[in-house]
Order: C-alpha cells, then sequence, then structure tokens
C-alpha cells in the first residue's frame, strides 16, 4: 500500500496547516488512524495518458486464418501490419502502469518504480509523469532505465511522450511518444537483434484517438541486418474507422541504396480490400501494383507490372469501394 | 415505576426554633449550616442512580431557600468522593466553633444521596464507613445536628443511636412540644428506609420517593399544624406516610422510614419557613382535597400535596410556570398557574379542568422503564457528499442498508450508545477520464446521543465516529484501472426523532452530518449528509 507520509516528495497541501494546531492534530489522528488507499480520480487521469496497445494497434478483420491462395498484396499487407503491431509490443508493458496504481503522488506528477526489469537483470525502470495544467492539460512522461545500484543522475531515457486528452472515453485523445535506443546502447543496456537481425534503432509514435477514424502515424529506424552504417527507415500511417473499415500506408526507403516501396492498403469490416504497391527503383524509375481481395483474402483483380511479363487478372470492377479512407 | 435502588441521604439538620413563635429563618442568635451531597455511582456492583444527585439540589434549594441556611453557610457536593465529603464537615465545623465563639448556637443539616453496602458508604469508587460518618456526627461540637439517610437498608443508621436510644423509633408519632428550644442540643437521624428494606426511585416523580416527599413536605405540604413553618416531626410524618403509601404496592415492597434522635432540652426543630418568601402556591381551605401534583415545566413533579378537608395549605414554589393535577378516579384535574417572585397565587377549582389521564401533565409518568436497555434498528439511509460534482465524481450519492444496535441509559440516564453498520453501493461516472464505475461502501460507526424521551417523540442528539470503508471498480473493461479504495475516520454530528409507534417499536428519523477528510489525491476536507428512516425495536 502506498502511503503518502512515507514519500520523500512534497505532498500536497503541505503546510497549510500552519496556526491551526487542533486541525492538524486532527488530521494527524485520521491519517495514523485510518485514512488511507488508492482511492484517486487524478491517478485515473494520469493512467489515461498511457497508451495502450490495443487502442493503436492496427485490425484487419477476419485475419485470423487466412487462406493458401491468398491475394498477394493481402499477405503483404498482413506483413505489414504484423510489423505495426510488432513494433507496438513494448506497449504492453505500459499496462503496468494502468493497473497498479502510482509508487509516488506528487502535485500534477505520479511516479511508478523504479521497480526491477524482469527481463533485464540488473536493470530498473521507472516511469514519470507530469501534467501541466498551464497547457490545455497536457500530461507529458518519461520512461527511463538505469543499472540497479547508481544514483539519480544515472537515468537514461528511453521513452518520452505526451498526451492531450479530449474527453469521449478512456484514453480519447491525441498523443506523441518517441523510443530511442542508441544511447541507451551506448550505455550498456542490451537491445538484441530482431529475426531478420535488424536493430532497433528509433521510433516515432503520433496518433488521434479522440474520434474516428483513429490514426497513428510510426516512423520505424532499424539498422538492417546489425549494419550500423546503414539504416532502414519506414513509415506507417493507419486508419480505422468505427465500423472496422481499416487503411494502413507503408513505405520503406533503403538509405544505401535510395530504392523505396510504398504499400497504400483499405479494407471494409469483411475483410474484402485492395491494395495499390509503388515501387522506384534507384534510377527514380516507378510501378504501380494493384490487387484487389474478396472477403476470402481471394484476389479478384490483379495488375501487376512488376512481372515479367506484366500480369492481369479478374475484373477490376470486383474491387470494393473504399472510398472514405 | 419506582426501582430497587441503593441510596443513602444522610441529612443533618440542626434546626432548633428560637421560640416557640418565632421562624426558623428569623431565629435569632443560630446559626445554620448545610453539607448536601449526592453521588449516583457507587463504584463496583452497583448501577448508577437516576436521582440521587438531583435529589441532592433540591434539597440545597430548599435549605438554602426556605431553611435559613445561607448561601455560604451551605455546601453542596455532588459526585464527590468520601474525602470531600469529610473535608467539607471539617470545614463547616470549623466554621460553627467561630460562630460559638462569638455566642451564636450553632446547627448542622447533613445530607447525603448514594449507594451504601457492606456498611459503608458508597460515593464513587470511594467508600466511607456508616459506623465512621456516625461517630462523626455524634462526635461533633455543633449544638444541633440533623441527618438524614436515604438508601437501601439505611436503618442501620438509626440503630447507631442505640447506644443513646433516647427517642428511636419507627413510627411517626411524636410529642414533642416547642417548649424551651433554645436549650435543644444532640443528634437527629432520619433514614429512608428501615435497616432491611432497600430505598427506591420513582421516574414518574423524578426523584427517590423518600426525597420527593421529604421535599414537599418542606416545600409546605406537612405544614400540618398550618401556621407557615415546618417542623422536622411534621416533615418526617409526611414524608412517611407519602413513602410507605406510595411503595406498598411496589416490587421492591414497602419501604418505612425510620425516625431516631438523642436531643437533651425539649423543642420542635423547625426546617422551613414557607412564609418567609411568601412566594408559592396556596391552596385555600375550601380547595378540594386530594393529593395535587405541582409540575414544572419539564415535566416533573416540583412539589406533591396531600390537602385534607377544612386546612389550607402553603407551597413555596420557585417564581414559574406550573401545571396543576389532581387525580381523580375517572379523569384529571388539570390546570395552569404561574407563580410571580414574591407572591402567593391562590389556586381556586376553577383554574382547573377535567382532563383524560392520556393527557397527564406529569411526563416523567411516561417513561415506563429508565433501567438500561437495548434496542435494534434496521432502515435504509441515503448519503452524498457536498462537494458535488467533483465530490460525487470520487464517491457518489449512495443508498445503503443499516443496523444498529443501541444501549440506552447505561452511561447516563437519557444517554444512548449506539453501534451501526450500513453497506450500500451505487454507479458513479469519473467525467474527466469517461470511466463508469460501481461504487461500494461499508460504514461502522459508533455514536453517543442524548435523547429527550417524551410520550410520542424522543428527539435526540450526539456524536459519531464512522470507519467508511470504500471501493469501486470500473465496469469498462478496457480501461484496465485498477480497483480503488479508501478507508478514514470520519466524525460528525447526528440527530434525529423517534416516533413510538407501539409499545416496544418506534420510527426513526435521523440526520447526519459528518466530516470526511480525502487525502489521496490532496488533502481535502469535504463533508457529506445522511438521510435515513428506520424501525427500532427494544429488546
Amino acid at each position: 500500500m502506498t502511503s503518502k507520509r512515507f514519500l520523500p516528495l512534497p505532498l500536497a497541501g503541505e503546510g497549510r496547516g500552519e496556526g491551526k494546531p487542533l486541525a492538524a492534530a486532527f488530521v494527524f489522528l485520521v491519517l495514523f488512524t485510518g485514512a488511507c488507499g488508492n482511492y484517486s480520480n487524478e491517478d485515473l487521469e494520469f493512467m489515461n495518458a498511457v497508451p495502450a496497445r490495443e487502442d493503436l494497434a492496427a485490425n484487419m478483420p477476419h485475419s485470423m486464418i487466412l487462406p493458401a491462395n491468398e491475394a498477394e498484396l493481402s499477405r503483404e499487407t498482413h506483413d505489414v501490419i504484423r510489423a505495426f503491431n510488432g513494433a507496438l509490443d513494448f506497449l504492453d508493458a505500459a499496462d503496468v502502469i494502468r493497473t497498479f496504481q502510482p509508487t509516488t503522488r506528487v502535485p500534477n506528477g505520479r511516479i511508478w518504480g523504479p521497480w526491477p526489469m524482469n527481463d533485464h537483470a540488473g536493470w530498473e525502470w521507472r516511469f514519470r509523469m507530469t501534467r501541466d495544467s498551464a497547457t490545455a492539460e497536457m500530461f507529458k512522461y518519461w520512461f527511463e532505465v538505469r543499472p540497479i545500484g547508481t544514483g539519480d543522475d544515472s537515468w537514461n531515457l528511453f521513452i518520452d511522450g505526451w498526451f492531450v486528452p479530449t474527453g469521449g472515453g478512456a484514453r480519447r485523445g491525441m498523443g506523441f511518444f518517441h523510443m530511442q535506443a542508441d544511447d541507451l546502447r551506448a550505455g550498456g543496456f542490451p537491445i538484441l537483434p530482431d529475426a531478420d537481425q535488424n536493430i532497433f534503432s528509433d521510433l516515432k509514435v503520433m496518433y488521434s484517438t479522440a474520434a474516428f477514424p483513429v490514426s497513428v502515424t510510426m516512423t520505424l529506424v532499424l539498422y538492417p541486418k546489425g549494419d550500423f552504417t546503414n539504416t532502414a527507415t519506414i513509415v506507417f500511417h493507419y486508419e480505422q474507422q468505427e465500423n472496422g473499415q481499416g487503411a494502413m500506408e507503408f513505405s520503406g526507403t533503403n538509405a544505401a541504396s535510395g530504392a523505396s516501396l510504398s504499400i497504400t492498403s483499405r479494407w471494409l469490416a469483411s475483410g474484402a480490400g485492395r491494395a495499390e504497391a509503388v515501387g522506384q527503383n534507384a534510377a527514380g524509375e516507378t510501378a504501380t501494383w494493384t490487387e484487389c481481395w474478396n472477403d476470402q483474402f481471394v484476389s479478384v483483380y490483379n495488375s501487376n507490372p512488376f512481372e515479367t511479363p506484366p500480369v492481369t487478372t479478374g475484373d477490376p470492377a470486383l474491387c470494393p469501394d473504399i472510398s472514405t479512407l | 415505576m419506582g426501582r430497587t435502588l441503593t441510596r443513602i441521604v444522610l441529612v443533618a439538620l440542626v434546626a432548633v426554633a428560637a421560640t416557640a413563635t418565632a421562624s426558623t429563618a428569623r431565629a435569632q442568635g443560630l446559626r445554620r449550616f448545610a453539607i448536601v451531597a449526592g453521588n449516583d455511582t457507587g463504584g463496583g456492583e452497583t448501577r448508577a442512580l437516576l436521582y440521587a444527585s438531583a435529589d441532592a439540589r433540591k434539597v440545597y434549594d430548599i435549605l438554602t431557600r426556605l431553611g435559613g441556611v445561607r448561601p455560604e453557610d451551605a455546601t453542596l457536593l455532588t459526585g464527590a468522593t468520601a474525602s470531600q465529603l469529610l473535608a467539607a464537615l471539617v470545614a463547616v465545623e470549623q466554621q460553627a466553633a467561630a460562630a460559638k465563639q462569638r455566642g451564636e448556637r450553632t446547627a448542622l443539616f447533613f445530607y447525603y444521596s448514594g449507594h451504601a453496602k457492606d456498611g459503608s458508604l458508597r460515593m464513587g469508587e470511594t467508600r466511607i464507613p456508616i459506623d465512621g460518618i456516625k461517630a462523626r456526627i455524634a462526635a461533633s461540637p455543633i449544638d444541633v445536628r440533623s441527618a438524614i439517610l436515604d438508601s437501601c437498608k439505611s436503618g442501620a443508621m438509626s440503630g447507631a443511636l442505640a447506644t443513646r436510644t433516647k427517642g428511636a423509633r419507627r413510627a411517626p408519632a411524636f410529642e414533642i412540644q416547642a417548649d424551651g428550644p433554645r436549650d435543644a442540643k444532640g443528634v437527629v437521624i432520619l433514614t429512608s428506609s428501615t435497616s432491611d428494606e432497600d430505598s427506591q426511585e420513582s421516574d414518574a416523580i423524578g426523584g427517590s420517593y423518600f426525597s420527593h416527599h421529604l421535599a414537599s413536605g418542606l416545600l409546605g405540604g406537612a405544614d400540618k399544624s398550618g401556621d407557615g413553618r415546618v417542623t422536622l416531626f411534621e416533615a418526617y410524618a409526611y414524608a412517611y406516610d407519602r413513602t410507605v403509601a406510595d411503595t406498598a404496592e411496589s416490587a421492591a415492597g414497602a419501604q418505612h422510614p425510620t425516625f431516631s434522635y438523642d436531643l437533651a432540652g425539649n423543642g420542635d426543630l423547625v426546617l422551613t419557613d414557607v412564609a418567609v418568601r411568601h412566594e408559592g402556591v396556596y391552596f385555600p381551605r375550601e380547595a378540594p382535597s386530594g393529593v395535587y401534583f405541582l409540575v414544572d415545566g419539564k415535566g416533573f413533579v416540583a412539589a406533591e400535596i396531600s390537602k385534607a378537608d377544612g386546612v389550607d395549605r402553603r407551597v413555596a414554589l420557585a417564581p414559574g410556570h406550573y401545571r396543576v393535577k389532581r387525580r381523580l378516579p375517572d379523569r384529571l384535574r388539570v390546570g395552569d398557574i404561574d407563580v410571580p417572585r414574591g407572591q402567593m397565587v391562590a389556586l381556586a377549582e376553577g383554574y382547573l379542568r377535567d382532563a383524560p389521564f392520556s393527557d397527564d401533565p406529569v411526563k416523567g409518568a411516561a417513561r415506563v422503564d429508565l433501567t438500561s436497555r437495548w434496542s435494534l434498528g434496521a432502515g435504509a439511509t441515503y448519503q452524498s457528499v457536498f462537494a458535488a460534482p467533483s465530490g460525487a465524481s470520487l464517491f457518489p450519492p449512495t443508498g445503503m442498508l443499516a443496523v444498529d444496535l443501541s444501549l440506552r441509559n447505561f452511561l447516563r440516564r437519557d444517554w444512548v450508545w449506539s453501534l451501526d453498520i450500513a453497506a450500500g453501493s451505487a454507479n458513479g461516472y469519473v467525467n474527466t477520464v469517461g470511466a463508469p464505475f460501481k461504487f461500494s461502501e461499508m460504514s461502522l460507526a459508533s455514536s453517543l446521543m442524548v435523547e429527550w424521551p417524551g410520550r410520542v417523540v424522543t428527539p435526540y442528539v450526539g456524536g459519531r465516529l464512522a470507519m467508511l470503508l470504500m471501493g469501486r471498480t470500473f465496469t469498462d473493461e478496457s480501461a484496465m484501472y485498477p480497483a480503488q479504495f479508501f478507508s478514514t475516520l470520519s466524525p460528525g454530528l447526528v440527530g434525529g426523532a423517534a416516533f413510538r409507534i407501539m409499545k416496544n417499536t418506534s420510527l426513526v428519523a435521523r440526520g447526519r452530518l459528518h466530516y470526511l477528510l480525502y487525502n489521496i489525491d490532496e488533502d481535502r476536507s469535504l463533508g457529506y449528509w445522511e438521510l435515513a428512516g428506520m424501525v427500532s425495536y427494544d429488546l
């Protein structure tokens, strides 16, 4: 149980009892005989400002079982969604913030931790939040890590962000967070490569959950194949309507070659959708590949100029109309 | 009505009339002292009395108003210890010695009301042997000493004079004449009961039977001679008759006051001069005979006068408003009378009107049972914080079911100690984050209240200290907020009224105002009000 009397930080309203010894004595009595708990509306407001993976993750309906003959750009879209959502996996840890009461309460501020990191032995983390009441209720937060046993100046910033609630429900508002790994890595914090041996460098996420469509723009920077002399920047933009319609724009650039690929996919709540993939080679030549699929994710129209020879199958009239995104 | 009690009234009154014709209060050369003490508590193995201190105050008032005792010579002790009582006696003896040196004759009126058990007066947690106080009074250098002891088995006190049993008797047959009173010296002791009887209190009259009738007699009811002065023997005879009559049918059995004296010289002992202040109520000779009750503004009997045919009576009541009641076999005769300061108001039968027994102005008569008793209540409450809407988003208005257990007349008369528990729930909404929640609350509390029992309505007020246990869970699972709880002590005030609808059943309407310290986000002083409707049953 958290109790403010053990906190090393100033308490809300501290000093207001001066000159009122009886009142202070009574408050003292109540504090020490009964008043305790985690009953706080302000805690909820701070918790509400922390992004949740389920709010930002992309979701294409009916994607649990996919056919073997799935349309190729549908498959690409699913791959992109998996990559997009994978980049948000770390937000599962943010659920801790919403599940547990803060360790420390200060006026317009809350702190969770420091607590040891289960998956990084010898390191601990803390999560600080402040509320700037002067700027439209903007909440700012910092996720920091440090080696256990080191001092306050050893905290390394891992994630920082902000959120402005707009009301209307849990976590409704606009937010941004920035996850940066280079300084952490330099400080000795272990960051392992992914399955493709890419190493994470930087992630910026701007999102709006204030109203539908929900939008999330993610910029992910990786060191491809662990090559710290090269970076790959991937930009995702995802939107989702309340009725399940969604859209995902994906673009990637290889800094070394200058080649880029952009895929824009849209789908209905039934799962039927269409995608355009625009490729540009190092010489600046571009081509657009269009494919549509039905609610079984089977291609109903395909126009692929990247094939040799180019391939066109199906009927473009079977492509769904997804003009709202 | 009356209850067995352990009570001691020790009256030491020395009232030697200066002359047969001169009133006591106007006696020349007689310095009167009084020690009047009452103690409701008697320590372990005794239950608190209800009227011992009140009786002492009543006697003190009569002695200083009508008994010729100057206020500076009168000592009133309520709730005093044995040592304080002895100290007061020593101080009076010193004052009396100084008066005697100045050539004054001295008299002491010593009254004590309280517990007695196992041969000792019980004064709170302290004791004083009856033999000791007897010996002290017997050895006192004061010329005339009178004592009244009102307690269970107080007749043992009379036995203390057995070494000199002159005059010791149990019946009110006195033949002392008022000749040569200037020479009177010695000790007179009255007790409220014999050595094997209990003394009893009455809730209807708001005092002990004996002291009540003694006081009524001193106010004038006992002035059998009609000369405006009440002698010791007149007072005793009156108190004896009325006490025996009132207690004859009681569960504890009849109570017989005793009288004993060891006096040298002749003389009647005049205790009060009813005419000295010439204010009160005058019952003319032609007024119907019977027992008249003079009821004060609080509904208690200030005097109970037994009037015979063809005689008049003066009752020296303090100025004020009184209701007069005379009981007939089939009805009451009731009227109102005001006693102005310095005036004796004659009571004409025309002042009285017929009234049913249900309109008995003696409210004390409605107090069927003032013994400690339990009552159990159940009902519903509604609670709301004052600081809405911000407060409501924390603690929404909540309906609760409540049960309380109350103990009456245990700590003190008309004090109620109560334990209550209540639980309830409500739906709330945190606007700032759009979070609906389910609120639940349980309160455990103790209250201490004072009530004013009435025939139908009993209002009460008091203080309450509650332990509040509150919690909430958020119904929007996607919000993932943890369950929250809060507990605190909350002091408050409580007031209400009980409306008796059946013998043991009352409907209770109650309100509470509470302070609530909320200290999680910040220190906030919140308050909440609560209204409740309950049914209470006397166990």
